[in-house]
């Protein structure tokens, strides 16, 4: 495979050498190409299709401990000098206190090739494909006489990246990824109920036949979901029971209560005013925050997630962060501008979304750590709870530290069998009482595709979502 | 650095021969930026950032189908035939549209509007010399952390269709965003944006903000339920960023809207106006033409209480049979800049007519669980206080804004004279907005188990 990125090689060396000359201590350049194309369906038709082609180099200098990133789509010499200078002057004119950490530095190639590439299946296979969900969806609305807004968005792109700095880093990688997301609104007596969700990999077309996708089945299986809350779900209990959270709850949870808090950037308070900071503090590694049984971890190496890299955007290599181990906190994610802060080593998790932005810690793909129970065995002993299926509305606060998750598809669950559908559930907690709660997950993990915003400007990221079914003891339910 | 209009237009026109050949209709955007933004955080400069970017957008036509796609303008003048080419190759799978309209006819005048200020262009270091002053400032005022963004950008775009529009604009946006931080829990937030540096008003964002996190630092639970709430124009800038999206005509017909049917229906109270300004002098997202070739125009989107626009493009005007509007977005119309219109009180009023109540400063995180019916809640912050007759008690933990739109726009009594003119990283559907203070009755409020 011959890539068009491949010529421009040199000028990510000579933008490093280039900034040394100009009095940079240190210096890294990222030449990076996001090569995609994308369908939207509602529907049923095709509103638009499109592709985009974003390329260029970001480059970053350190200048007397003064961070400066400057990026251009235009690749010439010239172009880069101008870029280079500019980044300099900004970091001239203030006093900044940045200092890397020491790590490891690798030359490498790695060229992730999909099984059946999407640029290769035509543009008629792929709308087929997306009619096939909107088919299902649309006669499953049909047979109960309900009208429905069915949109369906496809895409599939490639991520080829050159990094380079002057600590001696060569890394070549290219990843492909594909994903769809499916919204099936029903709209009934007055009423609507929106159920979305969303599929991806780093890899190809091969996803959309395979099992782990089974996407006919969920497209089906989420229309009926939207019918039994709109025409059979009752009021949801409220008190203190016992909760069943599905894989893309207990995903969410892993994503939002456990990952964003051990970003080590908003732990020293680098994302103060954005995204925000958390309530762990640096000295909290070592601490016991939840139940034995709580492992959380976020591993960008498992082959073909949505957040697949095997180095970051630093040149560092990935490797699996167990953020909590057995109930403990055991290590935050960190580049290596956050590890320097708290005297430690990178673990690997810079990452910058496209050749513009600055990489900064980020997550790839966490998960509470799987079990060794059924779904059943999870409910069995359960004498009055709720099943979690999906979620609507959720949010967290910035420090990490109260949460609300809203049902979707939810059920009650008497004596250890799953009863009628019932409606918005709200279960609204604080972090520490979440993981307090936990004492039991199914050995089954099943992924969700989720971009994952932070930074400023904002950066989305692929990550994957989802893990096992999670019980929770004694948690308070209100109804909206 | 930056191409100006006669490079652009020369390009441009090169380009929009080349793609003629292949495509019924089209429009190119050719859009040329040099970006800066300063962050800071805990009291000093964590990084500087430039961006210098040539692109080209288009959306093209054949045969009723319909293609959008950006590239570097740099590949597009390399081998200009490929992009269309390739936009021809993926329509040829596709359907017609249903609601197919061609691009309308161009604008025979644009509006003159003061958008660009030169020192964006020619000083950026001021944003690090600002920057800089503003930290001094704040820690001056007794804060003892702050963070935040300045930001500083200087656009070029030109825009040339097949049906004859040949349009240029030059403009800057600037912005000052601070959250202020007396510790991780106790923090005001505040943000000022316009196109001209020195018409950002920093010492109001350095007075409320300081206001905000200093106004007490007791912290307590109170039961939820609802209150009377004062939304700072930063707490209800960020909730009308939703309803600006709701007004998109195709943001009601995916289901996005709670403005769905509503029509020239009562949505709020009568002294709600909100206008959609793309007009504003000096405002941060001012512009003179959308992006299919037609003026912009200053309208309402509630006027009195009264749903008084969807905001179309061409597709959506021909499903709803209605006028074009100047607010394409060639897939997704959308507003250009929020004008909430002020009421006649003062913030000091406003709170004086609290009896038992609460001061949200700053709404994030909005999420919906119903979208048709507007459920949302929110995660406030950057000042929460709990006020009694009058005063600011203590601040308050723990709460979390869970309501609708259509309850919190029927509720608002109070809206104050003075309006601030903003755009903050947590306006999530990116639209700047002048907002006064608001005070809303009977806002709904939960409290998360554990607290």
């Amino acid at each position: 495979m011959h890539l068009d990125i491949e010529q421009f090689f040199d000028l990510a060396e000579f933008a490093v050498n280039y900034a040394l000359e100009q009095g940079a201590k240190w210096a890294e350049a990222r030449l990076q190409r996001d090569y995609s194309r994308d369908i939207f369906m509602r529907n049923g038709n095709i509103d638009a299709i499109g592709f985009s082609d974003e390329f260029g180099i970001g480059i970053r200098v350190l200048v007397n401990g003064s961070l400066s990133f400057a990026s251009t789509d235009k690749l010439d010499k010239e172009t880069i000098k101008t870029t280079v200078k500019q980044a300099i002057k900004m970091a001239r004119a203030f006093k900044g206190d940045v200092k890397l950490s020491e790590e490891k530095m690798w030359e490498d190639r790695i060229i992730i090739r999909p099984k059946k590439d999407p640029f290769d299946i035509s543009e008629g296979d792929k709308i087929s494909f997306m009619k096939q969900i909107d088919t299902i969806a649309l006669d499953i609305f049909k047979t109960k006489k309900m009208q429905s807004i069915r949109t369906i968005g496809l895409s599939w792109w490639r991520t080829e990246k050159y990094y380079v700095n002057s600590d001696g880093a060569k890394i070549f990688q290219v990843i492909p990824r594909i994903h769809i997301f499916v919204r099936l609104v029903g709209l009934h007596m007055g009423q609507a109920e929106d159920i979305s969700f969303s599929l991806g990999n780093a890899a190809g077309w091969e996803k959309t036949e395979s099992k782990e996708w089974r996407i006919l089945e969920r497209a089906q299986e989420h229309a009926e979901a939207i019918i039994k809350i709109l025409t059979e779900a009752k009021k949801c209990p409220e008190g203190k029971m016992d909760v069943v959270l599905g894989p893309s709850v207990s995903g969410l949870a892993a994503h939002e209560a456990a990952g964003h808090g051990y970003e080590a950037d908003r732990i020293w308070g680098r994302e103060g005013a954005q995204a925000g900071e958390s309530w762990i503090r640096p000295d909290f590694i070592g601490k016991k925050v939840a139940n034995d049984v709580v492992t959380v971890i976020d591993d960008p190496t498992l082959p073909e997630s949505y957040g697949f890299y095997l180095y970051d955007d630093e040149g560092v290599k990935a490797r699996p962060r167990y953020l909590i181990k057995n109930g403990v906190i055991n290590e935050f994610l960190h580049n290596r501008e956050s590890a320097a802060r708290f005297g430690t080593k990178s673990t690997a998790a810079a990452r910058a979304s496209a050749y513009n932005r600055e990489p900064i810690p980020r997550m790839a793909n966490t998960f509470w750590a799987p079990g060794d129970y059924t779904f059943e065995e999870l409910i069995e002993d359960i004498k009055f709870g709720i099943y979690i299926k999906s979620f609507g509305e959720w949010n967290i606060d910035d420090r990490r530290y109260n949460s609300i998750f809203v049902s979707k598809e939810a059920y009650l669950i008497v004596n250890g069998e799953l009863k009628e559908p019932i409606k918005y559930a709200v279960f609204e907690i604080t972090t520490p009482a979440l993981y307090q709660s936990i004492d039991a997950m199914s050995k089954h993990l099943e992924f969700e595709a989720a971009t994952c915003g932070k930074g400023d400007p904002g950066q989305g990221v692929p990550v994957f979502t989802g893990g096992p079914h999670l019980r929770l003891r004694k948690i308070v339910i209100k109804c909206r | 650095m930056m191409m100006l209009k006669d490079e652009l237009f020369s390009i441009g026109e090169k380009l929009l021969e080349e793609f003629k050949k292949y495509v019924d209709d089209c429009a190119l955007l050719l859009t040329s930026s040099v970006k800066h933004q300063v962050r800071f955080a805990n009291n000093i400069i964590t990084v500087t950032k430039t961006w210098i970017e040539n692109t080209l957008h288009a959306c093209v036509d054949k045969n009723n189908r319909v293609a959008v796609f950006s590239i570097p303008l740099e590949k597009a003048l390399k081998n200009p035939e490929l992009a269309p080419k390739m936009a021809l190759e993926m329509l040829k799978h596709a359907n017609p549209r249903e609601d197919y309209a061609p691009f309308p006819e161009p604008a025979k005048e644009l509006p003159t509007i003061e958008h660009f200020d030169k020192t964006v262009i020619e000083k950026p270091e001021k944003g690090i010399e600002l920057v800089i002053k503003t930290i001094d400032d704040f820690k001056n005022e007794g804060i003892k952390r702050v963070a935040g963004t300045m930001r500083l950008d200087a656009i070029s775009s030109a825009l040339l269709t097949t049906k004859g529009a040949e349009f240029f604009d030059l403009g800057t946006q600037v912005y000052l965003d601070v959250r202020t931080f007396m510790n991780g829990e106790i923090t005001g937030a505040f943000s000022s944006a316009s196109s001209h540096i020195d018409s950002l008003d920093i010492k109001s964002v350095i007075d409320i903000a300081s206001y905000l996190a200093k106004a007490s630092t007791e912290t307590k639970s109170i039961e939820p339920g609802k209150y009377t709430t004062i939304f700072t124009p930063m707490a209800f800038g960020a909730l009308s960023n939703f309803i600006g999206l709701a007004s998109s005509a195709y943001a009601v017909i995916l289901g996005y809207s709670f403005f769905v049917n509503k029509l020239n229906q009562k949505v709020a109270s009568d002294i709600v106006t909100i206008l959609d300004n793309p007009h504003l002098r000096r405002g941060f997202n001012s512009t003179p033409f959308d992006l299919e070739g037609i003026n912009t125009n200053k309208k309402p989107i509630i006027e009195k209480g009264i749903l008084k626009n969807y905001l179309h493009n061409r597709f959506t005007a021909k499903r709803m049979n209605a006028k074009l509007t100047g607010n394409a977005g060639w897939i997704f119309p959308s507003p250009w800049q929020l004008d909430i219109l002020p009421g006649d009180s003062t913030f000091d009023e406003m709170l004086s007519e609290v009896k038992d109540g609460i001061l949200v400063g700053n709404c994030t995180y909005i999420r919906l669980q119903n979208y048709i019916l507007g459920q949302f809640s929110c995660v406030i912050r950057d000042g929460v206080f709990y006020v009694k007759n009058g005063e600011i008690k203590f601040r308050v933990k723990g709460l979390r804004l869970a309501d609708s739109f259509p309850n919190i726009l029927s509720n608002v009594r109070l809206l104050s004279k003075d309006r601030f003119h903003m755009y903050s990283w947590w306006f999530e559907t990116d639209l700047s907005v002048s907002s006064p203070w608001v005070l809303v009755e009977k806002a709904n409020f939960t409290k998360a188990f554990g607290f």
